[in-house]
């Protein structure tokens, strides 16, 4: 009994077992009876997953996630590595994990997936286990700790009450908080807990724009005085920027940005 | 019969009911090969509002001016994801514009994160440089198009809020489910041009024993995607999704926007009870496709879109600078 491999070009292998007794046309035969089926049966599995493909990060794009990848691995090697590497390597997944339907590179520290797997779905996952991690050599790491929060609000009551506990202070992480308590409400179909959060964080960033869109969305109130208010607004840029000052510095200079 | 009294500042406010009871006023767009199907009247349809049949009075509206929302996303962030999408997407909103008429009034949302709206709600065709839709990488679609909602005001004028996107959102404050949720209500049709995603990867499978390879082939999995987020919600909505990639700008327009301008508007009595009014509508005539929202929701806050849906008992007649 000798053993016939089929190999995939792709990303996937498996090995089946033909008798050596055959003669060697009927294996030749029988060898591309089965790659034409394999083919046709992995073809359709990637047509099926390619259904909620929406495109491909492009050059510019996953050159900047390479490096920031890049520079992680180094920092992460370092002798008594701290939370500032777990924290930038957080951000990382946090950021591709909001690329839902959009082909990225692997990370290093990720294994190979099938082709056209949406990665973003494994990624909060990552990005929570870093902000851990980071917290655990760092409890002072207020973004690790609001990041983590908001990933885990939906399902964990706990990261609810964290969001809250940050929401009621001033500043950036207590203004993105808000807006992620109001958001975990609103996914939990709590309207007035979403409402609350909302205007929460009109209080804390009075002209943001983000907070005013979520309250249209809860009751119709005529057109949001967009004019007035912020042409920038925190909630929107902060996804794939870390916040905390000398870790965005050290990963700046370590990735040559 | 039944009459609400709603007034525009009343926007502003808790709106006040001079009575209790509110007529349902439904658009209906009925198709067939060659276009809009014109001529039909009350018996011709069969109309059900949470399973009970209904009898509606019927009006046809031809060549009706718009109310429109349009909201782009940025050229910039389409790029971010395809080569492709972005001339697809900015070809299509010029055509788009091109078919804006002197009756129509059109506001405009760039859904930039976070959202800019470029004009107010207005009358006529907006001299725009297409420079002002680059816009920045990332794009608030949903955001925007929630934005944009807001933008329409108390009219009998067909109102339509239409969208150019790929339906990559990885901003908005407001999810999918979220905008859902406000599509369920009644409001303008949403009629969605999307850019669909190319596909390409090739599948590669050998047979080898030891060193020597046996058999090997090669298929290539190929196609275009179209986002199906857009063609949900455009069918909630009662409005239609475009594919921007299949066919000249300009036609796909043009029938865009003769389905735009006509419809049947039925009207009646919804029965009683609160939540989700499931609909179905029909006509007889063979060949003939007929599409309107799937439904509606009774609580405050569609009660308060309802009352802003047209009154097909008040005869309009259109000029420039109506309001």
């Amino acid at each position: 009994m000798r053993t016939l491999c089929l190999a995939f070009g792709v990303s996937a292998g498996i090995g089946l077992v033909l008798s050596a007794q055959l003669p060697p046309a009927r294996v030749v035969e029988e060898a591309t009876k089965l790659v034409e089926e394999e083919a046709r049966l992995f073809g359709e599995a990637l047509a099926d997953r390619s259904k909620v493909v929406m495109g491909q990060l492009n050059d510019a794009e996953s050159r900047a996630i390479r490096q920031w990848d890049l520079a992680l691995q180094g920092w992460k090697k370092e002798n008594g590595v701290g939370g500032g590497a777990l924290l930038s390597e957080g951000v990382l997944f946090d950021c591709l994990s909001r690329l839902h339907g959009i082909v990225t590179d692997v990370l290093k520290s990720e294994k190979a997936v099938p082709y056209f797997l949406d990665l973003a779905a494994q990624r909060p996952k990552k990005a929570s286990k870093a902000f851990q991690a980071a917290l655990k050599t760092d409890p002072s790491l207020t973004e690790a700790r609001f990041r983590d929060a908001r990933i885990r609000a939906e399902k964990d009551l706990d990261a609810r009450k964290e969001l809250e506990r940050l929401s009621s202070q001033t500043g950036l992480i207590a203004y993105l908080a808000a807006m992620s308590r109001a958001e975990t409400a609103s996914r939990l179909n709590d309207a007035n807990g979403a409402q609350r959060w909302y205007e929460r964080a009109t209080t804390l960033l009075p002209n943001a724009p983000a907070p005013r869109v979520g309250l249209a969305a809860l009751a119709p109130g005529g057109p949001i005085p967009f004019d007035s208010l912020d042409s920038t607004d925190p909630y929107y840029s902060y996804p794939c920027v870390v916040l905390t000052d000398p870790v965005r510095a050290e990963l700046s200079r370590r990735s040559g940005k | 019969m039944l009459t609400v009294v709603f007034g525009a500042a009343a926007l502003m406010q808790q709106p006040t009911f001079r009575s209790t009871t509110e007529l349902v006023r439904i658009e209906v767009s009925v198709t067939n090969d060659l276009g809009p199907v014109e001529g039909l009247e009350a018996r011709d349809f069969v109309l059900t509002d949470s399973g009970a049949r209904q009898q509606p009075t019927v009006e046809e509206l031809k060549d009706t001016p718009l109310d429109l929302v349009a909201v782009v996303q940025p050229l910039e962030s389409l790029r971010m994801t395809s080569k492709h999408q972005a001339p697809r997407i900015a070809a299509g909103f010029a055509a788009f514009l091109d078919n804006i008429n002197e009756r129509d009034r059109l506001a405009l949302l760039l859904s930039d994160a976070p959202t800019v709206r470029l004009r107010a709600l207005s009358y006529g065709r907006p001299r725009l440089d297409m420079s002002a839709i680059e816009g920045s990488p990332y794009a608030a679609t949903l955001d925007a198009i929630t934005a944009g909602l807001e933008e329409f005001l108390p009219t009998d004028r067909r109102r339509v809020l239409a969208a150019f996107t790929n339906a990559a959102d990885f901003r908005s404050t407001v999810t999918l489910d979220g905008l859902g949720q406000q599509a369920r209500r009644l409001g303008p049709a949403f009629v969605l041009f999307g850019s669909p995603t190319e596909v390409r990867q090739s599948v590669s499978v050998n047979a080898v024993r030891g060193a020597i390879e046996l058999a090997r082939t090669t298929a290539v999995v190929s196609g275009f995607v179209f986002p199906k987020e857009l063609q949900l919600l455009a069918r909630r909505t009662g409005g239609i999704a475009i594919d921007l990639g299949k066919g000249d700008p300009a036609q796909l327009m043009t029938s865009a926007f003769a389905w735009m301008r006509t419809r049947y508007l039925l009207s009646y009595v919804p029965p009683p009870g609160k939540g989700w009014h499931a609909l179905t509508v029909r006509v007889n005539r063979k060949g003939a496709t007929v599409t309107t929202r799937d439904g509606y929701v009774v609580d405050g806050l569609a009660r308060l879109h309802c009352l802003l849906a047209p009154n097909p008992r008040r005869r309009v007649t259109y000029r420039a600078g109506d309001v």
